[in-house]
């Protein structure tokens, strides 16, 4: 065939078509960082928090002409949390910064050095939000370390130090399905002395909202319950909005969202004012040494999850994930 | 437990040290019990379970040294669900697979021990303290001050309770009675369950005896 065919003479000029930009087919998961406010540390390898767990024991009642007594004072413990450092590393070689025209946007290429250096710092947020959304209880520490009613997290036991662990219960019933009188039972054991929480939000896995609605009763299902609006906003009186899963769902006004890479089996009442996000050093990257012809790059960060009353926060676990 | 004197006590350091007197003179006597200590008010349930634990604390951060840490002699402690048909359940963290996959994953399951189970309390998983704090009754009730109700009771907590005189205390010796009836079946079924894995036992020693013995015949 002669002249110009698609079958064989543009491959060339083809080889580089493609629509401008890049298609993100990557789950990241950045469930955590912005959910919490950031509290920077003031020096040394720990956040450390004061807690006043007794009042003074001199305090009683006397009558006229006893004598005073001793003087009595306040007691306190310094919980200590700690930051974890991450680290990512991304190196270039002279050819492939050569022939990539280092990222210069009239190269026939995509900017591959500008995505190293751009998306390393997603990797990083993963690797920092996994471990936020885990049972950590040195650093890394994670959610689920700190809502807990065992263990030692910021050098307190919670078996020594009652009133520094947090309400942890399971189904009430002898089914694991989560139901609601097990939020109930878990929002007013939270409230209760000595937890005196003010849970803010709950969190849980896709998998257990999807039951939670359905325990609730959805909509359509023959004989189904009676039907609480679960979705945002006033409701019409008499019409039962069940909205869908991405609506997230509500305990009353407080509401449940749903957390990717959270442990499927668990619910977690959090009192959001409690946590914070410990910025021991914020996203640097520093050039290194040249090593051969390569060009390397070190991005850093260190932060750590904390909470300044864990005791304010309760967890469900044991859930069916079937 | 801790009688009102300690508050008179000039100094933090010297109330830990009467508190920790209280509590090791408790254990020596056999008197002590976890619901007594969980049910005080703070800072005496705080000092009383730092001298358990032998944590001793310099100025307001605690140092866990390993020394003094009561370990009850690897006895347990006896816990009853207060309802008949009631479950004592306790967490264990167990390597869960996902369904239908070869894939595990570490998570906290609640392993059911029964109405009436022998709870161990060690220094590294003080399970049984743990129970009674977070269900205990009547921990439960004076620390929420009957907000919210405790279902697991400490066995020998209940004894003592209706040995020196219940008047103070509803409720104790009817929840007493109740239990020994299940206590005396509960023994019996365990004391049987023991025999017959005793007789198993021996059987299978038996047999592998015997086929030892064949296999040595010439």
């Amino acid at each position: 065939m002669a002249g110009v065919s698609a079958a064989a003479s543009i491959q060339d000029a083809l080889r580089d078509q493609r629509v401008e930009g890049i298609v993100e087919s990557l789950f990241r998961n950045n469930e955590i960082l912005g959910e919490f406010p950031s509290r920077p540390f003031t020096g040394g390898a720990t956040i450390n928090i004061t807690h006043h767990y007794a009042g003074n024991t001199s305090v009683s009642t006397y009558d006229e002409g006893d004598a005073v007594g001793q003087a009595g004072s306040q007691s306190y413990l310094t919980a200590s949390w700690p930051a974890q450092y991450y680290k990512g590393v991304i190196s270039f070689t002279g050819h492939a910064q050569d022939q990539l025209r280092n990222g210069d946007p009239q190269a026939a290429f995509y900017d591959q050095i500008g995505q190293e250096m751009e998306r390393i710092i997603p990797d990083m947020i993963h690797k920092i939000s996994t471990d936020m959304l885990g049972t950590g209880l040195t650093a890394p520490v994670g959610i689920q370390g700190i809502v807990d009613s065992a263990g030692t997290i910021a050098g307190l036991s919670r078996t020594t130090y009652t009133w520094f662990q947090a309400f942890e219960g399971s189904s009430l019933t002898s089914s694991t399905a989560i139901t609601v009188n097990d939020i109930d039972y878990a929002m007013a054991s939270g409230a209760d002395d000595p937890y005196e929480g003010n849970v803010t939000e709950i969190w849980t896995s896709w998998l257990q909202l999807r039951k939670y609605k359905a325990a609730v009763g959805n909509a359509g299902v023959a004989n189904a319950p009676v039907q609480f609006p679960v979705g945002p906003g006033p409701q019409p009186i008499g019409v039962g909005n069940i909205g869908d899963v991405r609506e997230g769902g509500w305990v009353g006004q407080t509401p449940i969202k749903a957390k990717r890479g959270l442990t499927n089996t668990i619910w977690l009442g959090l009192t959001k004012g409690t946590f914070f996000v410990g910025d021991m050093r914020d996203w640097t990257v520093d050039e290194l040494a040249k090593n051969d012809d390569s060009t390397r790059f070190l991005v850093t960060r260190a932060v750590g999850l904390g909470c300044a009353d864990p005791r304010k926060n309760w967890k469900m676990t044991g859930y069916s994930q079937t | 437990m801790f009688h009102p004197g300690l508050g008179a006590i000039p100094s933090a350091a010297k109330q830990r040290e009467e508190v920790k007197r209280i509590v090791l003179d408790a254990i020596s006597a056999g008197t002590f019990t976890y619901t007594e200590l969980l049910s005080a008010p703070e800072p005496w349930r705080t000092m009383a379970l730092e001298a358990l634990d032998g944590v001793t604390v310099q100025g307001s951060r605690p140092s866990y040294n390993g020394q003094g840490v009561v370990d009850w002699g690897g006895r347990p402690f006896r816990l009853v669900h207060v309802k008949p048909d009631g479950r004592i359940k306790v967490p264990v963290e167990r390597n869960v697979h996902v369904p239908g996959s070869s894939v595990t994953k570490p998570e906290r399951v609640w392993e059911d021990v029964g109405n009436i189970a022998d709870i161990y309390d060690h220094p590294h998983n003080r399970q049984a303290r743990q129970l009674l704090f977070a269900k205990g009754w009547p921990v439960r009730q004076t620390i929420s001050n009957g907000n919210s109700i405790g279902d697991i009771v400490e066995w020998g907590w209940l004894q003592q309770a209706v040995e020196m005189g219940s008047a103070a205390r509803p409720g104790v010796v009817e929840l007493f009675n109740d239990i020994r009836g299940r206590m005396d079946a509960w023994e019996a079924d365990r004391a049987s369950a023991s025999a017959e894995r005793a007789a198993a036992a021996a059987a299978k020693s038996k047999k592998t005896n015997q086929s030892k013995e064949a296999a040595t015949q010439p």
